[in-house]
């Protein structure tokens, strides 16, 4: 027995490491022992496992689902649940791994997989109330017996994927962080929406102007933020007459913005720019007569894709285009009679409110001259590999408390939070399942969040936009900086009535467009607030290029869609150069890039270096003007404030240089300095950086859990911000469609991406070279599938 | 190599396959340590025989699938994992075989040696 004890020691302790979890350096190793198993683990996630098969589902009647050439799903089902169940089994079998993740990111359960490395990011997700939204979003879903069945169905069919899985089938994202994939609930569902909602309609600058306002005087604060860029093209042309009066928009309080400064974070100034462009030109203005509807939506890149390509036909619906895997139906795309696509409306959302406490115990706050207690919602995050946080949100009549580092509390009162008890499961449906204008407004009906410009085409030679989703009607002068939240009559005042929404059908000028601009201009009855988040450089682009085409064609549009113009350099870069020209403040380097510049076509295309210049001279340029802000860690105005600046009044005291007391600068010495600058930073690039304009920006694509190596690095693209074509180094095109509105229509389309979340799948990143070459894949409905033979098939039995 | 030795490889190359095949991740340990306990084998006899077998069959199967690697999923997560190249990841496969296989049968070898004199 003796002689037994040691080695039974021995082999215990190694077939425990084999079988435990070993943290290294803030990592976890997985269990080597089936991690590494040939039979199980990393081994066997080489085979992608492609092939045709059959299953049994929960189904009334057998679901045939056909893949074409580039692995797009063709659902084919007797009943739209069925249909459905198809489309959720789809997504997870396809993306499960980034359906979790992203839905965790929004509940604030990363640290989960992760450990310590996300414990703030879960924190913040925590201290916003997303995860309570979601929960109140699911319920009010499942409160409608339609909106319940449909929901069931698509996550039975994500189910029946997760219980089919074995450890050896799991995602190899899975087995790296040794964790099973967790079964679905509506409420998972929820959180998909409400990521996207994060995604778009969660930006703000409330913190920023409260600060900037804080340090300059009212008049500086105005010149600097002006709310409306008068060469603006907005969404809704000028023609657009409006003929009613605002409704329940109360008299003018006080001003509510008061010296708040407060540090801003990272988390404050990162919220991205995501924004997107579509139009649609009538059938007057093209070749063959029809209507033609572009979109491409700009996003954050990653891989797998945020899109599921997919097409969905039941007897009564057959519908192409992309899917949100996590959320059922078909977000943008078309079926037979229309085709849709929707940019992100940029609209403020998101109000902060100074609360104040009764003590510091943080229990009750002051709200109409009484201390109300605040709801107190306990939160516990859990912690791979250490014990979990608990920590407890307050809840106001605003919103959800933010007591995080150096903020002061604020309640956030958001468009999510305020609508999650809205039943909205079934807008995409009803767009889905469309015929014709009227029923495409009509399904909006239900829409609540996030607000987007959706433009529309059909093949009754209709074209419109609409802004769509709610948007909070606010007491004046309020939304754009913190208020304090002592009082009700603070509080949003309802919403713009859906008939007030922005919107026109078949104008003047035969197309409608938008780029994130602002919906309407000055007479639009209804104070319009988020203008300031985006530049209008690419609406203005769009709007030129259509105005001035005739006959159009597809390949037109993708030109449009692929422009790579900067009206912005054209309109600074003429100035900068006459201002230097009549100087001999460049040397001879300078002047021979000058010279270069001045002969720039301002496209920003990768095999140009004067782009990578332009850009380096911009940048010295803003730095060297806004000393005074950023001094102050003061949000920097607008670019084209500085382009109107300079080119109307470059001797204006913010031209001058703070540290230079003797002597008074004007643009013209600052544009000597932005080149000197500009050269300096030339030389200090690195590797291949000086090259040209696609090494310069060097674009990747991440893998969705930022696993190095298994995105794509080192992209070569064209295009850039405020350009039509706005790919930056990982942001940009997240799909592009152009739809024909012939009989039947006809699509184009691509994304830069895969249809398989699968990292060994060939189609992982196989679209990725064709979108970056400006390829497209021609698209049509194919509603009977005994009319075309598929690559795989997957059969789906009733049980 | 004895005759029997051979055989007894042949046994727990086949077994370690079926088991690794079917089982879960620890069937070939258990297998091995089984057979080598069953079949009453020298610690010695026992030692080589299983870090033989599940060192051949893990080699085997690891090269075997690498081949079939176009994705590259193997060397991109020994990387993620600590710098392992795809050849790292064969290696450390197979030691984890060999390592694993001795120590069954070691135990497998002793526990057999022990239900013998007991069971006299």
């Amino acid at each position: 027995m003796k002689k037994l004890l040691l080695p039974a020691i021995i082999y215990s302790i190694w077939m425990g490491l084999l079988a435990t979890d070993l943290p290294v350096n803030g990592n976890f190793l997985p269990s080597v022992g089936r991690f590494l198993s040939p039979f199980h683990g990393i081994w066997q996630s080489i085979d992608a496992n492609e092939n045709s098969y059959s299953i049994s589902g929960l189904v009334d009647k057998e679901v045939k689902i056909l893949f074409d050439e580039r692995d797009i799903p063709h659902i084919y089902a007797a009943t739209l649940p069925d249909a459905i169940y198809a489309e959720g089994y789809l997504h997870a079998a396809h993306r499960l791994f980034a359906m979790d993740i992203s839905t965790r990111a929004a509940a604030g359960r990363l640290s989960e997989l992760i450990g310590q490395r996300t414990v703030l990011l879960d924190q913040l997700a925590r201290e916003k109330g997303f995860e309570y939204t979601a929960i109140k979003k699911a319920e009010a879903w499942e409160r409608d017996s339609e909106s319940r069945l449909l929901l069931k169905a698509y996550i039975e069919g994500i189910n029946t994927y997760i219980q089919s899985l074995e450890y050896k089938d799991w995602p190899l994202e899975y087995k790296i962080l040794s964790h099973a994939p967790e079964t679905w609930t509506i409420k998972n569902a929820a959180l998909a929406a409400t990521n996207l909602a994060i995604a778009l309609c969660l930006r703000e600058d409330d913190l920023s102007y409260t600060n900037a306002h804080a340090i300059l005087s009212d008049d500086d604060f105005s010149f600097l933020f002006p709310s409306f860029n008068s060469k603006e093209s907005p969404v809704i042309p000028s023609e657009k007459i409006w003929d009613f009066s605002a409704v329940n928009a109360p008299s003018t309080t006080e001003h509510n913005a008061e010296p708040l400064h407060q540090n801003e974070t990272e988390d404050t100034r990162k919220t991205p720019l995501n924004g997107s462009n579509n139009w649609a030109v009538s059938g007057d203005k093209t070749t063959n007569g029809n209507p033609i509807l572009a979109n491409d939506p700009h996003l954050k890149l990653t891989l797998p894709s945020i899109w599921y390509e997919m097409e969905i036909n039941t007897p009564n619906m057959s519908v192409h285009g992309v899917s949100n895997p996590g959320l059922p139906f078909i977000l943008l795309g078309f079926n037979e009679d229309i085709a849709w696509g929707s940019t992100n409306s940029g609209q403020d959302v998101l109000d902060w409110y100074k609360i104040t406490w009764q003590d510091s115990s943080r229990q009750k706050y002051l709200y109409d001259g009484e201390y109300i207690k605040a709801t107190l919602r306990p939160e516990r995050i859990v912690i791979r590999g250490t014990n979990p946080i608990i920590d407890t949100i307050r809840y106001t009549h605003f919103g959800p408390v933010s007591h995080m580092g150096d903020y002061v509390d604020l309640a956030m009162q958001w468009i999510g939070h305020e609508l999650s008890n809205k039943n909205d499961a079934l807008s995409f449906l009803n767009i889905n399942l469309s015929k014709n204008e009227d029923e495409f407004r009509e399904a909006f009906k239900t829409y609540t969040y996030p607000a987007q410009n959706f433009v529309f085409a059909s093949k009754d030679k209709n074209i419109g936009i609409f802004i769509t989703g709610q948007l909070p009607i606010r007491p004046d002068g309020q939304g754009e900086e913190i208020i304090n939240g002592d009082q009700s009559v603070k509080n949003w005042k309802g919403y713009i009535p859906a008939e007030h929404s922005p919107f026109i059908q078949n104008p003047k000028r035969g197309f409608v467009s938008s780029a994130n601009q602002t919906p309407a201009d000055t007479t639009y009855p209804y104070p319009l607030l988020g203008r300031r988040g985006f530049e209008d450089y690419r609406g203005r682009i769009i709007n030129q290029v259509l105005d001035t085409l005739t006959s159009i064609t597809v390949e037109d549009m993708m030109a449009l869609q692929q422009n790579n113009f900067s009206l912005m350099a054209s309109e600074i870069l003429p100035v900068l150069l006459k201002v230097v020209d009549s100087t001999t403040c460049l040397n001879d380097k300078e002047k021979q890039i000058a010279h270069q510049l001045s002969k720039w076509n301002y496209q920003y295309h990768r095999d140009s270096l004067s782009p990578v210049y332009f850009e380096l001279l911009f940048e010295a340029l803003e730095k060297l003007t806004w000393d005074e802000l950023t001094n102050a860690d003061i949000m920097m105005p607008e670019e084209w404030r500085l382009i109107e600046l300079a080119t109307n009044d470059p001797n204006n005291k913010y031209f001058d240089i703070l540290k230079t007391t003797d002597t008074h600068e004007s643009l013209q010495d600052i544009v000597c300095l932005a080149f000197v600058d500009m050269m300096e930073s030339y030389h200090n690039l690195l590797g291949d950086r000086n090259k040209n304009w696609g090494s310069y920006k060097e674009s990747t694509i991440p893998h969705i859990a930022r696993f190095p190596n298994f995105g794509v690095d080192a992209l070569s693209t064209s295009g850039g911000r405020h350009i039509v074509n706005t790919m930056k180094q990982s942001h940009g095109p997240s799909w592009r469609m152009i739809v024909e509105l012939s009989d039947p229509p006809q699509a184009w389309v691509n994304y830069p991406g895969g249809q398989s979340g699968n990292t060994a799948s060939k189609h992982f990143k196989d679209m990725v070279g064709d979108f970056f070459e400006d390829k497209y894949y021609q698209v049509s409905l194919r509603n009977n599938s005994d009319a075309w033979v598929p690559t795989r098939q997957i059969n789906i039995h009733p049980q | 190599m004895t005759k029997r030795t051979i055989i007894v490889l042949i046994i727990l190359l086949f077994g370690t396959f079926v088991s690794g095949l079917y089982g879960p991740w620890w069937a070939p340990s258990v297998f091995i340590l089984a057979v080598s306990a069953l079949l009453n084998l020298s610690v010695k006899q026992a030692m080589l025989t299983g870090a033989l077998s599940l060192g051949l069959v893990f080699l085997g199967m690891t090269l075997f699938l690498h081949a079939g690697d176009e994705a590259e999923i193997i060397s991109k997560t020994g990387n993620l994992l600590g710098g392992l190249s795809s050849g790292g990841m064969i290696g450390v496969t197979t030691f984890l075989g060999i390592m694993t296989g001795m120590l069954s049968g070691w135990i497998g070898s002793l526990l057999g040696d022990f239900f013998n004199k007991n069971g006299k």
